[in-house]
């Protein structure tokens, strides 16, 4: 690194922030190192001392190092200071390196391990802070009330975190056991999208509709009594599965299953029941279950009511970039938390065009680039590659996939969750259960789909083994995952698809926010835009079709337009669940006479 | 173990099962099948029979116990029959004593009879609770993917 760099910067920023808004930034701190990090100077800076640029070079021969860059960032675009050429975040470094699959133990309740500051410098052996009570003074510096403390006693802690910091600098290019050496160049290329990037994006926020969402919080027990009368399948029974102010029950739904006659619902190995989303995805089949799926995916949204939003009605979620062990986000409190038809709370200004662009079944076009199997491109080629999987397995002997998706929707839905079960290397008896058919039919169809794709299938196994072997495995760019001893394997399975997935969607990001084209929120597999004109919605589509070919070898991983919204267009997810739960919400109010009156034409 | 006392409702008469091998599936899976289809379709040696009871374990663990119908001159049958007639009224536990060199079973009973409560027995009937444990693995045509294996025809996914 420090052949590379004449200068580097370690820094952080203090600042007050209110749920939703942007920073108010408070003061920085930032030690200039030179070329062998050793200190050169310090800055300083308060409130009203800032200027209109950084008193330290952030040109393509400096470093910009700071854990959790894109808060720094944030502050850097609020004080209108151009951003750092290259950016190291510590953050990212500290991610990559602790990123480890450990042993599959289904009845070991594992607490996610926080990933601080404090926490990184503990893995590297750092002590430190030991005069401060951390958390207390960011609390209140965040809530405005530094005052307190009063302005040396902010700078010297935000001193301690640069120093901090620098010894963490240190720590991660050397490495120590069970700690890899950090690959700058990578993390430079990471911190690209999950700093500057992430910045940007969540500096946009998303437009919400406040009238109305804050109509829904006014009469939200009206809201919530129509939600649970609508979708709750046990509602009016003498043991329904929510109470009525929206309160889940893991026993009553258990016996709800019991009174029904479910006997075959997924359980995990420690015998409780499988509440996941997929474990409800899979079955949709049972009737009443894919309405209490979205009931329990709204609920929380509406009787939680978490969301941050800005004075100027922008709710700004946190993307948390990496924060899954694949790589991918782990966005929270937006809409895209939430059933899809909660997101009729977005309305764009009538000046802007919202778009939601996708990619195209994503997941199985990086299965079909990375494995090689020819079948399984020519599958996903066809436009269709539910069609096509639905022909090859025998459940459909119509040629024409147009004609078929057209007249035969429910197979089309259990065809993707056939595929994700296969893909995810789902064994005979969840498959059956899912289907709803004897296990016989659910091997028969694993077996039809080996026949049809073998390619993908040995390319599955040799990486898993691979992996196993070299105790990792890494996304086409490099985001590593570690391996300890006896891991799950399907989460290796997993591994491929979905970090070749978000490695698409960071290039794509990248490359839109460098065009100009900033979007406002990142979902997996769908980038939000909010633009005034067309051409750039088109140009995005380009950049992310590009961004598809390359992750996926020269395969077009088409872009499409989910939602083109314009004149003020509320976001309606176009799925009858959807638009059934928002009809629900709009006719709750409207009970209640909430609802403004329209006037008679 | 315990199995319903009540003999008539909660014992059903004797059965006809087979043993299904199902790729993807570490062991082979029971099946119950019409009488008239095994013995149409189905060599003798390979089709099951017993009775099934409704048994329960101390922590209100319920299944169907296999009741040996057949062959009760054999030692291992004969055995399992006098636990499954004691458990009506006893905690039971039945061990093998292969290991010993004897071909039986030993049967104990639970040094106190109350040292479990008794079963609080479920109320639906035998049929039901058979129709629930056999879901999908009941064999009562000729095209049920089941039998379709064991006589080597091609399965339809539809």
């Amino acid at each position: 690194m420090s052949e590379n760099f004449g200068t580097v910067v370690v820094c952080d920023f203090e600042y007050e922030s209110a749920p939703g808004e942007l920073c108010d930034v408070l003061c920085m701190v930032a030690h200039v190192l030179d070329e062998h990090l050793r200190h050169v100077h310090t800055v300083r800076l308060w409130r009203g001392e800032f200027g209109s640029t950084p008193q330290f070079d952030v040109g393509p021969d400096a470093l910009f190092v700071a854990y959790s860059a894109w808060a720094e960032m944030t502050c850097f675009k609020v004080l209108g200071w151009p951003f750092p050429v290259h950016i190291f975040d510590q953050h990212t470094a500290h991610l990559a390196a602790s990123n480890i699959l450990l042993p599959y133990d289904p009845d070991q309740v594992r607490k996610k391990l926080r990933k601080r500051l404090p926490d990184a410098c503990r893995a590297y052996g750092i002590e430190g802070w030991e005069k401060i009570n951390k958390d207390t003074i960011a609390e209140e510096i965040g809530a405005g009330h530094w005052a307190k403390y009063g302005r040396e006693q902010v700078l010297e802690y935000c001193e301690e975190d640069v120093r901090m910091s620098v010894r963490l600098l240190h720590a991660q290019l050397r490495g120590r056991p069970g700690m890899p050496r950090a690959d700058v160049e990578r993390v430079l290329y990471w911190s690209n999208y999950s700093t500057k990037c992430i910045a940007l994006i969540q500096a946009r926020g998303i437009p919400i509709d406040m009238a109305l969402w804050n109509l829904v919080q006014e009469n939200k027990v009206a809201v919530i009594g129509e939600l649970l009368r609508q979708f709750d399948p046990s509602y009016g029974s003498d043991d329904p599965i929510y109470t009525p102010e929206g309160e889940w029950s893991y026993e009553r739904f258990e016996r709800w299953l019991i009174r029904t006659g479910v006997v075959a619902w997924p359980r995990l190995d420690s015998g409780r029941l499988n509440i996941d989303s997929d474990a409800f995805r899979l079955m949709y089949h049972v009737p009443g279950i894919e309405a209490l799926h979205a009931l329990r995916d709204s609920l929380g949204f509406i009787v939680k009511a978490r969301l941050p939003i800005g004075r100027d009605g922008r709710n700004r979620p946190s993307l948390f970039p990496f924060g899954t062990a694949t790589g991918r986000n782990a966005h929270a409190k937006s809409p895209y938390n939430a059933h899809a038809g909660m997101r009729g709370f977005m309305m764009f200004p009538r000046d802007a065009i919202g778009a939601y662009l996708d990619w195209r079944t994503q997941e199985i076009g990086v299965a079909a680039a990375l494995s090689g199997d020819t079948a399984l491109m020519d599958a996903y080629r066809t436009g269709d590659v539910y069609h096509a999987l639905a022909f090859v397995l025998g459940f459909t002997d119509d040629p024409d996939p147009v004609s078929w998706k057209k007249h035969d929707p429910a197979m089309r839905n259990r065809m993707k969750a056939l595929q994700l079960a296969i893909s995810y290397g789902m064994g005979v008896p969840s498959l059956a259960r899912g289907l709803d058919r004897h296990p016989l039919i659910a091997s028969e169809i694993i077996e039809r789909h080996k026949r049809s794709y073998p390619r993908f299938w040995q390319w599955r196994a040799d990486m898993v083994q691979t992996a196993m072997l070299k105790r990792r495995i890494e996304s086409v760019f490099g985001w590593p995952l570690h391996i300890s001893t006896s891991p799950n394997q399907r989460t290796l399975y997993n591994f491929p698809m979905q970090a070749g997935a978000a490695e698409m969607l960071r290039l794509a990001t990248v490359r839109l926010c460098e065009a100009g084209v900033v979007p406002i929120m990142l979902i997996h597999d769908g980038i939000l835009f909010e633009e005034t004109e067309r051409e750039k919605i088109e140009h995005a589509k380009e950049i992310m079709r590009q961004a598809g070919r390359d992750v996926c070898d020269g395969l077009t991983i088409d872009a499409e337009v989910d939602q083109m919204l314009e004149n003020g267009a509320r976001y309606h997810d176009k799925r009858p669940m959807a638009q059934q739960m928002w009809q629900t919400v709009m006719r709750a109010l409207d009970a209640v006479g909430a609802m403004p009156k329209r006037k008679a034409s | 173990m315990r199995l319903h006392p009540d003999e008539a409702a909660y014992w059903s008469p004797e059965l006809c099962f087979v043993n299904v091998p199902i790729k993807g599936q570490k062991r082979d899976t029971l099946h119950l099948i019409d009488e008239d289809l095994a013995m149409s379709y189905l060599p003798p040696a390979r089709i099951l029979r017993f009775r099934l009871a409704l048994a329960a374990k101390p922590n209100a663990v319920f299944f169907l116990c296999h009741v040996p119908s057949r062959n009760q001159d054999n030692s291992w049958n004969g055995s399992n029959l006098q636990a499954c007639e004691q458990a009506k009224t006893l905690w039971t536990l039945v061990t093998s004593r292969k290991e010993e060199g004897v071909e039986a079973y030993k049967i104990d009973s639970a040094r106190d009879p109350d040292a479990f409560p008794d079963p609080n027995w479920p109320t639906q009937s035998l049929t039901d609770l058979i129709s629930v444990t056999f879901a999908r693995r009941m064999i009562e045509s000729e095209d049920h993917p089941a039998l379709l294996r064991l006589i080597g025809a091609r399965q339809s996914t539809s």
